[in-house]
């Protein structure tokens, strides 16, 4: 039939037809310019480069977008180049970054916090040493680098060359030990300086209605979040720690930890389901409605204020707070948590067309002129100095319309050449009881952290360890399972005993290879001890 | 039709376990209703379970301030009206060939169909064609790959082979050709299914978010899905623990915002599906195959 | 890519060739059967358990007289779709919570203990599945429903009129009208078998019942945080996808038997 004999060739053409679209569609490799962007140009002197911009989607309404707005503007007229913004979801950055680079469209100068990933680009030769770049180009930052040899030492790669650039703060205290001192002082108590008094507090303010409402219905200690990870760093529950001058794999002190949170749980002195409680917030509530005697939370920012402190005097009138030093144990008395004081945030792409516009780039960014603009906004329009010399903002609400957002900005900027206006208490109101009460506490912390009878727990920042080889990467997947018969240890009373969960542990590590990271570890510190940034690099950075 | 006792009794178990579904159902709307009209305060220590506590449209204030959700919203808007016009037509046109007995090649054809269901080519390949396509930063990259959804396409094809040949072969014997037939007849009949496929497509457009991410470069072409999980996505970052970026705290959206934001997501979503259920309605085949 | 070892020099084209290292380091990993036994676990578990479900829902809304309770409980429960699971997981926490939560109220009342519904892995199954249905049954429904609508109505008067009461006509007319419908369904779900749902497994799983909750999908996450493996991603995703396709073919197969096929 005719219809039939049609029908048949249509079917058989129409695979054909699009096989050829396509191909003819992909030989022609879409170089899209995309339109101008949306940056003013200024001289026609000026390079033009690319630069990646976290996008969070909280740029409020007139303000612009975060690749054209006032700071865009602002930098591009004032700046050596001109530079154009590419968004990069936060949440999604490294599939969008590897999305870019895979297709060839990176742009030139890429700002990213995880090390693992720019590492990855080291590994891949997607990214160009810079020390030549610095050493012919650079004023601001190669001055930096003399004032912080350290911006040198954490940045360079296996191969000797430095691949990266960052900033520098000064190193404070970041998670805080906070403990309620009102009910201390009702159960007649003393802050607790070793474990057994933690766990006899705990107890107390848990049995003795610390609260006085006639209610058993308080907790002792949080267990989840990050007071969970301080009840750790307090046995120095590392992982990696150095033995006789060697980096090697810790059980003893894992074990002791795991232990002591068995007995928290079994003597009921925490949330039973602390397990459920993903990301602290459980824990949290707990504090802010005066549930919980003991609680880590932090002092590095103005809105932890907001967070931890506001909400607990506003349920809790008669709260009264300390941030005390982390209890010793057997492995000694470590400090709660501290910030990065040398961070790398940026590499530069290798497929740049105009590597010496990129380091300008840099250079302005790290500035302290640039800095300040950044942070503060322009002088007596947006922040006025204050009775310390500082900078605040003048109105809070047109500040966090026009200011607040311009963080990621900012990875480039130095803090510390900031201070001591950078500092988290110099940007609360003392005239404020309640900022005032935070001050203190931003006080007592760095105290807790920084003083000279405490140490760090592990051997260096977490973004400072060396990045694991390819293969090793899956290993350490299949070992981080191992924190789950840890857990469950700790909430299955006797069925599941501690022992258990170690041996159990144990075995996973040798089946999944762990002695290839042991290897690797160890081989990294004897070679690198010299030379990598560690702990005692880190508290070069305390100041007062 | 009068009914008997015991079909009587049935019907009333019937309302009585749709009434339990339906409120299961509407407790969590209602809990993330009051978190978004609740006392900021409130949200944050914990307090609203059910009934909002104390009531505050802040949040309401702050998401239209704040953040660009007219625009984002008008994006959804756009890229789900085309999408689904597009999607419907290029689904029924493959359809309808794949129920026809003497389309040459058939079984091929689906087989093939079959397996792009199953296999998908992975993020990087994906990108990359679309690429080569020239489509990036535009809705195309949208509209081009969710064209024809293979689940839609093989429910449609279903129907429409469940319509009684009779009726084929009586439209053929009063000389009408396949356009015809399909337009006047297979059309009307597959009502109730078209709406759902429309109702899916729409959904799915809706609802985009990570190819939206990744195609678009230009934040003004975000749509309202994009924002809203950029909201909720600094709570699961939280649930990490390993971000040093301090910045993750700092501008993480508080729960009432989150939930005002989710409310502007579902509502549209709630007004449209009334209107569409009276096309599922029984009967529509009525006396088409009889005479 | 999933037989290369993907590096972004050399493209897809051009990186070297592996052939099958990527599924021997994939298959080496100790935890690899069980990841995939879990996948299997829940998502199976989930299907055949839910899949009655919405077909019910379907059928007791068509014979429902009442339109304006009808389009209240439609819309009510196809809402949980839309839903987050960050949101339902964290209800569901707090329902289920030891301390405070309302199910061990009631349970505390019958039995003096609270009992972790969440630490057990029978139990936590249990919520983890139910837990599915609610959020996807009613939206599945309105293919049900559509179903429905396009039965000749004159075969229930039919039926009526040989003097079948509503059990009956629901057994010969409603079910009959709808099973090509559900075998397209239940073969569509078996090709989705592998992708168990991120998300809800994500937020609702906890240490204790890792050695169920482990599945394809969290572990890819989790080797993604520790830095892109472009080629063993694309190897797992490969795999599924030959996993489902086996599934696909054989209950086809069993659908054939049966009169139905999709091919």
């Amino acid at each position: 039939m005719k219809i039939w004999q049609r029908n048949a060739l249509a079917a058989a053409m129409l695979p054909l037809a699009c096989g050829v679209l396509l191909v003819a569609c992909s030989s022609n490799n879409g170089t899209k310019e995309e339109g101008e962007g949306a940056s003013t140009s200024a001289s026609k002197d000026k390079g033009n480069i690319s630069v990646t911009i976290y996008d969070r989607g909280n740029i409020p309404q007139g303000m612009g977008t975060i690749d054209n707005n006032r700071w865009t503007k602002w930098l591009n007229e004032n700046g050596p180049v001109n530079a154009k913004y590419v968004p990069i979801p936060r949440g999604e950055s490294v599939q969008k970054l590897n999305i870019l680079f895979s297709s060839g469209n990176a742009p030139d100068v890429i700002e990213e916090f995880d090390a693992n990933f720019r590492d990855q680009l080291y590994q891949q030769k997607q990214i160009i040493p810079v020390d030549d770049l610095i050493e012919k180009y650079s004023t601001t930052y190669k001055e930096l680098m003399a004032k912080y040899p350290e911006l040198k030492k954490a940045s360079t790669k296996s191969d000797g060359k430095q691949y990266e650039f960052g900033r520098v703060q000064k190193l404070t205290g970041f998670q805080a030990l906070f403990i309620r001192v009102d009910w201390l002082e009702k159960l007649g108590l003393q802050e607790p300086q070793t474990v057994e008094e933690l766990f006899n507090v705990a107890k107390a303010f848990t049995e003795n209605d610390p609260d006085g409402n006639g209610q058993k219905d308080t907790y002792g200690i949080a267990l989840s979040g990050e007071t969970g990870g301080a009840i750790s760093t307090m046995f120095q529950d590392v992982s990696w720690v150095v033995e006789g001058g060697k980096l090697v794999h810790d059980w003893d002190r894992a074990q002791a930890a795991v232990t002591f949170k068995k007995q928290l749980y079994d003597a009921g002195l925490v949330d039973k389901d602390f397990l459920s409680d993903k990301n602290g917030q459980k824990a949290l509530q707990d504090w802010i409605n005066g549930k919980t005697g003991i609680f880590v939370g932090r002092t590095i920012d103005p809105l932890n204020f907001s967070t931890y402190y506001e909400p607990l005097k506003k349920n809790v009138p008669n709260a009264e707070v300390k941030a005390i030093k982390l209890p010793a144990s057997m492995y000694g008395r470590f400090a709660v948590g501290v910030n990065n004081p040398v961070q790398m945030t940026t590499v530069i792409n290798a497929k740049t067309k105009d590597p010496e516009a990129a380091m300008k780039y840099i250079d302005f960014m790290a500035s302290k002129t640039t800095g300040e603009m950044l942070r503060y906004g322009t002088p007596e329009v947006d922040s006025a100095k204050n009775a310390n010399g500082c900078y605040v903002p003048k109105d809070l609400e047109q500040f966090s319309k026009e200011v607040t957002w311009n963080n990621d900005f900012q990875l480039l900027l130095q803090q510390i050449e900031l201070e001591p206006c950078a500092s988290t208490a110099s940007q609360l109101d003392a005239s404020q009881p309640l900022q005032k009460d935070f001050i203190e506490l931003i006080n007592e912390n760095n105290e807790a952290n920084l003083s000279p009878d405490v140490q760090y727990a592990p051997i260096t920042y977490g973004e400072h360890m060396p990045a694991l080889p390819e293969d090793l990467k899956v290993v350490n997947t299949n070992v981080s399972t191992i924190v789950d018969f840890y857990n469950k240890a700790i909430v299955s009373g006797s069925s599941y005993g501690v022992d258990q969960a170690f041996a159990d542990a144990k075995s996973l590590w040798q089946k999944s290879g762990g002695e290839k990271l042991e290897e690797f570890y160890l081989k990294w510190y004897d070679e690198n001890k010299d030379t990598a940034f560690l702990a005692k690099d880190m508290w070069k950075f305390i100041q007062n | 039709m009068q009914l008997s006792a015991s079909e009587k009794i049935m019907v009333s178990i019937f309302y009585v376990i749709l009434v339990i579904a339906g409120l299961l159902c509407l407790f969590p709307l209602i809990h993330i209703v009051s978190l978004s009209i609740s006392d900021t305060h409130a949200v944050a220590s914990g307090w609203v379970t059910v009934f909002p506590v104390g009531f505050s449209l802040e949040a309401y204030k702050q998401l239209f301030a704040g953040t660009p959700i007219l625009r984002s919203f008008w994006n959804s808007v756009q890229i789900t009206g085309v999408g689904v016009v597009l999607s419907m037509i290029f689904t029924i046109l493959a359809a309808y060939p794949l129920t026809r007995t003497y389309f040459y090649g058939r079984k091929l054809y689906t087989f093939a169909i079959i397996f792009t269901l199953l296999f998908g080519g992975g993020l990087i390949p994906t990108f990359l064609t679309i690429k080569s396509f020239g489509l990036l930063n535009t809705y195309g990259a949208l509209w081009l790959p969710g064209l024809i959804s293979t689940f839609n396409l093989l429910v449609l094809r279903s129907f429409m082979e469940n319509i009684p040949s009779e009726l084929d072969d009586a439209a053929r014997i009063d000389g009408c050709g396949d356009w015809l037939y399909l337009a006047k007849i297979v059309l009307p009949l597959s009502m109730p299914v078209l709406t759902t496929l429309a109702l899916f497509y729409g959904v799915g457009y809706w609802n985009s978010f990570f190819n939206v991410l990744m195609y678009m470069n230009d934040t003004t072409k975000y749509n309202l899905s994009v924002l809203v999980q950029q909201m909720i996505q600094s709570q699961t970052m939280l649930a990490q623990m390993n971000s040093s970026d301090s910045a993750d705290q700092i501008l993480l959206t508080p729960e009432e915002i989150n939930s005002a934001a989710i409310m502007v997501m579902v509502l549209p979503i709630m007004i449209v599906y009334p209107f569409l259920q009276k096309h599922f309605v029984k009967g529509v085949m009525i006396g088409a195959v009889k005479g | 890519m999933a037989f290369k070892h993907y590096n972004f020099s050399g493209g897809i084209w051009h990186s070297p060739w592996v052939g099958l290292d990527n599924f021997r380091v994939l298959f080496s990993t100790p935890a690899t059967i069980q990841i995939i036994r879990n996948t299997l676990l829940l998502s199976l578990l989930s299907i055949f358990v839910g899949f009655p479900f919405p077909i019910l829902l379907a059928i007791m809304l068509n014979e429902v007289r009442a339109m304006w309770f009808k389009r209240i409980v439609q819309t009510l429960i196809f809402l949980p779709h839309f839903f987050s699971w960050i949101i339902v997981a964290g209800i569901i926490v707090t329902v289920f919570s030891q301390q405070s939560g309302v199910v061990n109220e009631l349970w505390q009342s019958l039995f003096g203990q609270s009992f972790a519904f969440l630490y057990h892995e029978g139990s936590w199954l249990a919520i983890f599945v139910s837990s599915g249905i609610w959020k996807e049954a009613g939206f599945s429904a309105i293919v049900y429903l559509a179903a429905l609508g396009s039965i000749d109505a004159s075969l229930y008067e039919a039926a009526s009129l040989d003097g079948a009461n509503k059990w009956k006509q629901i057994w010969h007319v409603t079910l009959p009208g709808i099973s090509s419908t559900v075998v397209l369904m239940f073969i569509l779900s078996m090709g989705r078998v592998m992708e168990v749902g991120f998300d809800q497994v994500f937020m609702l799983q906890n240490s204790t019942v890792s050695n169920i909750s482990e599945v394809i999908s969290t572990y890819i996450y989790k080797i993604g945080l520790m830095g892109s493996q472009f080629s063993l991603t694309a190897a797992i995703g490969l795999f599924e996808s030959l996993v489902s396709l086996i599934l696909v073919v054989i209950t086809n197969r069993i659908a054939r038997k049966f009169g139905s096929g999709l091919w």
